[in-house]
């Protein structure tokens, strides 16, 4: 070429746009607009497995002026749709928009009240990406789609979309706060902050660094579940028990059918019952997992965020082994599973179980003992035995005060009586306590696991309740009464006796419950979710009224909350 | 079946412990019916003859050493019926794995599942899993046997109701059952398609999705639709009738509070013995289809203006009215009682404010009131519905088959006794010219022409007579005092301005108005879709709600007043303006 021999080999020539184009491309930097379960999935993006830093957007930005493509990851509701769209205006030209997961595409399951349906009615979308949720890889695709059209485009006349308007009129928003000094300052922490673990509002009154009070505002992933539950038919309603405490759709599977099945009087068999321990009990590992990896991080400690996030992929794999989904699962039946474990699974699960036990010693010696860790921790956000249960708490938050209370212990399902471990109790029911309580029970959780593999006894895994349990695949492909029975079942549902009832497992994050009443039809009447982390949300202010501001994280991110079952 | 003997003997039997009195020479599954007890039956169907074919309502009954078939066994004096014993629950469960046998394992694709009699028993009465390890019969599995009427001979259990249905309902006796034993099988004869106008009716009768109709094929599942109760307007018949909707979102308002416009997806027939019996015709029950022409749709007043048919509010379209001079409004036969209603009560409110004002105006049209006043005073039958019991000879100028176009289900029910013997059909060119008596019915034509009118004026008004409207409502009108539109034969002047009051149905409006609408001096139409009859001559169209749409009332071709409820469509915050209901114009147009 002409110009470029003259100039030497070391210099090439170009058009502007595509240098600019090519410099954008391989540096975004993602808002990451969290709100629900798409969120985790974006997490694991970003995680060491898929590590979206290969693509040069390692650099999660949760202050919207320094990004310029926003990750909105999860339902949109009416309430949160106005904070969305405030951030992205705050973003700075040239933007971009993924829209990640079904609900921003359409709304997807969620066609209620409460929901808006699609993110396009409330900004200019730039990728959808399907998927419920997507997977990451889906995610790293829609980046690349992304890099791909901010190559074609053109920079120096670069056309706007921001100036779109939404198509929804937003709900007022607003500050439920009335200030108790007038000397002091009202910060907003939240809905969309880092440190609030989903979409959670915390307006604090500060005096300085002390915070004079605090009121939380939830309401921000209201889908609408218990509404939904009273037009859907018992089985219908198993894909969005996953969606509610989305750390653990395992284990809230376990609980939705067991709550239905005590309507119905059905009993598992006994491999049936051995199968949902081991589901219950890898859930327990990968939310603890989780909820540890982000304590740290929001405490300060990076690390172990990766090492947790390594840990959990290796579950979600053994997951889809026996689920066939990584994370929302849908493993149960009313009255049984959807599938048998296979003997590989196994094999692989206790193979998994050697390995578990280094990385939880690597988080124990990296955190358990570190000055800095327990100086954040130690003596933070104390909570009595008395204030505990006067505020309902249960599970792993009511046991760090040094209660013993366990529904695996104490009120004993699918056969837990029948394995040998201890429950974690703590002493000062600090967040230190809460930290240590959760690394020890994933050592419980693994113990019970390996009991659970060495003994699982062979024989059906469904009830023999052909009224309701749906016929396997196989009896459906040859048989014409299997098939009715199959067809029938799923359309027309079963109708419970009327009556109601409540039934409740021991989640990863407390007493985990359903009440059903059925006044006799083939949907519920009516359906109440018993939510362990409404209750961890309704202590916070309690904590760190008169605490410095930098406790608030440590305090929330200690109680582990998760929005998706508490605004339900 | 309407007009049954009056002797009635009783018996007394017992079933399931309960006491019930029924008719002598009943069979137990109608005493069960009687006493509220559902024995499950495939075959049985109270229109047609008994066969015992399906052996699906075994019962037990004390003292015989077998099982009885509940549709076949009459009950005697002090019987004891058991309908759930062990043995009883163990005949069932064996009929159904018998019929299953060969069955295919067609219910995910079967356009019947959902609604399939055969799926509900096995799930009630039948074993949840299959003993059979032999391969299935094959048969032939989508054969057309007509252009609507697909047959799948594997579905098909041999209940022969269909057959049954065409041989003694319908009469032509086109479907059969074909070889014995084994190799039994539903069909027609080799080279002769169904022809039978009532061919729809063999689909309602199925039980499973042996005969499937191609309107509705693949179009919906059965928990999809929405039910609501009906009377066919395609003819003057009002045949009870549901019309089935698919909603999209049932229940959920969209953010711009629209909910969408649900389809139609079928018409099926309701039981009124007076009326159709279990039955309606094919050419009612597949004339839905301008129903769901959204594009035809009038949604709002329109005014023609220099570019065509413009949108306007409804205010700018009454005044369009002012100063318009002389007016005739012209009802068609298709509009309801409500509807005719407020057109009287408009065209009073307008002569109150000195504008000349004429309903249906026609010299043919007043003398016919006139003579049929006197029918109305002083035949048994009258302005109320016709009373068959005791009738025993119809005098008609064609034959019941030639009837089918016109009356199709007074064809069918008179038809049925006809060919049983009950009732003597007697074709005369000039139905007036024999004399009348008590036990003879006359069925006319509509008196278009001044010597029919007169003939009829000559008459005896003491005799059963029925003309034979074409229009739903036309009986109606006349009942209203306003003379149908169907009575215009001629073409007849009219130079004032013309606003016609129409409902689209399958048919266009009558024959008589079209020259109305070529003559007017200005047209106005009040409808609720476009029609090609006067779509380029209107000046103004006013939007009404579909017939099917709306709470009707129609007076049928027997002088059956019957209510049709229709779809309960919009959602309470839909705008009027799409509405288009009569809430919204009358009170509106009072005010011009």
């Amino acid at each position: 070429m002409g110009l470029e021999e003259k100039l030497g080999e070391s210099i090439i020539t170009t058009r502007l746009d595509t240098v600019l184009n090519w410099g954008r491309a391989n540096s975004l930097w993602p808002m990451p607009m969290g709100i629900s379960c798409c969120a985790i999935e974006m997490m694991a993006a970003v995680g060491p497995k898929y590590d979206m830093a290969r693509f040069g957007s390692e650099v999660m930005r949760f202050s919207p002026r320094q990004a310029d493509l926003m990750i909105v990851a999860g339902t949109l509701t009416y309430k949160m749709a106005p904070i969305v769209r405030r951030i992205y205006d705050q973003m700075m030209e040239p933007k971009w928009v993924m829209a990640m997961g079904t609900c921003l595409c359409t709304g997807g399951m969620f066609d209620s009240y409460p929901v808006v349906q699609g993110l396009d009615h409330v900004l200019p979308v730039d990728v959808y990406v399907p998927g419920c949720p997507p997977r990451p890889e889906a995610v790293i695709q829609a980046l690349m789609t992304i890099q791909r059209k901010i190559k074609r485009g053109s920079t120096i006349h670069h056309v706007s979309r921001s100036d779109e308007p939404a198509k929804i009129t937003f709900p007022r928003t607003e500050t439920p706060i009335v200030p108790k000094r007038s000397d002091t300052l009202i910060l907003n922490m939240g809905p969309q902050h880092p440190s609030t673990h989903g979409v959670l509002r915390l307006i604090l009154e500060l005096d300085g660094e002390n915070v004079v009070q605090c009121v939380p505002d939830i309401g921000f992933l209201h889908r609408g579940f218990e509404k939904i539950a009273e037009n859907k038919r018992y089985h219908q309603f198993i894909p969005y028990t996953d969606r509610l405490d989305y750390l653990a759709p395992l284990s809230n599977n376990v609980s939705y059918a067991m709550a239905v099945e005590k309507l119905f009087g059905i009993e598992l068999p006994a491999r049936g019952q051995a199968i949902r321990v081991i589901a219950c009990e890898l859930a327990r590992i990968s939310a603890h997992l989780l909820s540890l990896g982000t304590y740290a991080l929001d405490v300060g400690a990076g690390t172990v965020f990766f090492h947790t996030f390594d840990e959990r992929e290796k579950i979600y794999n053994l997951i889809e082994k026996l689920a066939g989904h990584r994370f929302t699962t849908s493993y149960t039946r009313i009255g049984g599973l959807a599938r048998d474990a296979s003997p590989e699974f196994l094999t692989e699960l206790s193979a998994f179980l050697k390995e578990l036990p280094q990385t939880i010693d690597e988080m124990d010696s990296l955190l358990s003992n570190n000055k800095i860790w327990m100086q954040r921790t130690k003596d933070v956000g104390v909570i009595s035995p008395e204030l505990a249960i006067s505020y309902g708490l249960t599970g792993p938050n009511l046991r760090a005060s040094g209660v013993n209370w366990d529904l695996r212990k104490d009120m004993p399902y699918n056969g837990y009586e029948k394995y040998d471990f201890d429950v974690i109790v703590g002493k000062n029911g600090d967040a230190y306590d809460r930290y240590w309580i959760r690394l020890q029970e994933m050592r419980e959780s693994m113990k019970i696991l390996n009991q659970a593999i060495d003994g699982i006894p062979s024989g059906p895994i469904n009830a023999d309740v052909p009224e309701v349990v749906i016929p396997t695949k196989e009896e459906v492909y040859t048989q014409m009464e299997a098939l009715i029975w199959h067809f029938k079942v799923i359309s027309d549902g079963f109708k419970a006796a009327p009556g109601q009832i409540y039934s409740a497992i021991e989640n990863p994050k407390g007493e985990f419950g359903f009440f059903i009443k059925s006044d006799g039809e083939n949907k519920p009447a009516r359906v109440r979710i018993h939510s362990p982390a409404l209750r961890s949300v309704q202590i916070i202010p309690e904590l760190i009224k008169g605490k410095m501001i930098a406790d608030v994280v440590t305090t929330v991110a200690s109680l582990d909350p998760v929005l998706g079952e508490i605004d339900r | 079946m309407a007009d049954t003997p009056v002797e009635i003997k009783k018996t007394k039997v017992n079933i399931d412990g309960q006491d019930v009195e029924v008719e002598a020479g009943s069979v137990i599954i109608q005493a069960a019916k009687k006493a509220g007890v559902y024995v499950p039956h495939f075959c049985y169907h109270e229109g047609l003859s008994i066969v015992g074919q399906c052996r699906m309502c075994f019962v037990e009954v004390e003292g015989q050493r077998k099982l009885a078939t509940a549709c076949s066994t009459p009950v005697a004096e002090g019987m004891k019926i058991k309908t759930n014993s062990e043995a009883v629950k163990a005949g069932q469960n064996g009929t159904l794995e018998f019929i299953l046998l060969n069955h295919p394992l067609d219910c995910p694709i079967c356009d019947r599942g959902g609604e399939c009699k055969l799926q509900d028993y096995t799930l009630e009465y039948g074993p949840p899993r299959s003993r059979m390890v032999d391969d299935k019969v094959l048969r032939d599995k989508h054969r057309h046997i007509s252009d609507q009427i697909v047959l799948d001979q594997e579905r098909c259990i041999l209940c022969t109701r269909c057959t049954r249905f065409s041989s003694e309902v319908d009469g032509r006796a086109e479907l059969v059952v074909n070889e014995r034993g084994n190799a039994s099988h539903i069909d027609v004869f080799e080279g002769h398609p169904l022809k039978s106008p009532y061919s729809g009716n063999v689909v309602d009768l199925c039980p499973v999705g042996a005969l499937t109709a191609q309107d509705f094929r693949f179009e919906a599942r059965p928990w999809e639709l929405k039910k609501h109760e009906a009377i066919c307007t395609n003819c003057s018949g009002g045949c009870n009738i549901e019309i089935h909707t698919k909603h999209r979102h049932p229940g959920i308002v969209r953010p711009d509070k629209q909910s969408p416009r649900p389809e139609i997806k079928r018409l099926m027939p309701r039981e009124n013995l007076e009326v159709n019996e279990w039955w309606m015709c094919d050419k009612g029950r597949w004339g839905y289809h301008y129903h769901n022409e959204d594009e035809n749709r009038i949604q709002q007043p329109m005014i023609r203006k220099s570019t065509g048919l413009t949108a306007v509010s409804l205010k700018e379209w009454t005044l369009e009215l002012e100063n318009a001079g002389d007016w005739e409004f012209w009802i068609d036969g298709n509009f309801p009682h409500e509807g005719i209603a407020w057109v009287k009560e408009l065209a009073k409110s307008w002569k109150e404010r000195n504008r000349k004002v004429e309903i249906n105006p026609s010299t043919h049209g007043e003398k016919f009131l006139k003579v049929w006043s006197k029918f109305i005073a002083e035949s048994p039958w009258g302005a109320g519905p016709a009373k068959w019991h005791g009738i025993q000879e119809v005098v008609c100028s064609k034959s019941y088959r030639e009837l089918e176009g016109i009356a199709p289900i007074l064809s069918l029910r008179l038809g049925q006794r006809v060919r049983k013997g009950q009732l003597k059909w007697t074709v005369v060119a000039d139905p007036l010219s024999v004399p009348a008596s008590p036990e003879k019915a006359f069925l006319i034509d509509v008196p278009r022409s001044k010597e029919a009118l007169e003939q009829l004026e000559k008459f005896s008004t003491k005799s059963n007579l029925l003309i034979l409207w074409r229009q739903a409502n036309s009986r109606g009108l006349v009942n209203e005092g306003i003379a149908p539109t169907e009575l215009l034969g001629d073409g007849g002047t009219s130079t004032k301005n013309v606003f016609l009051f129409a409902q689209k149905t399958k048919n266009d409006i009558s024959q008589g108005l079209n020259a109305k609408i070529n003559l007017a001096k200005k047209l106005f139409v009040a409808n609720s879709f476009f029609d090609k009859a006067w779509k380029e001559k209107v000046h103004g169209v006013l939007p009404l709600t579909p017939l099917y749409e709306t709470r009707a009332t129609l007076t049928n071709v027997e002088g059956h007043r019957q209510l049709s409820q229709g779809i309960h469509l919009y959602h309470p915050n839909t705008p009027a303006i799409n509405r288009g209901t009569e809430e919204m114009i009358n009170p509106s147009l009072r005010l011009i």
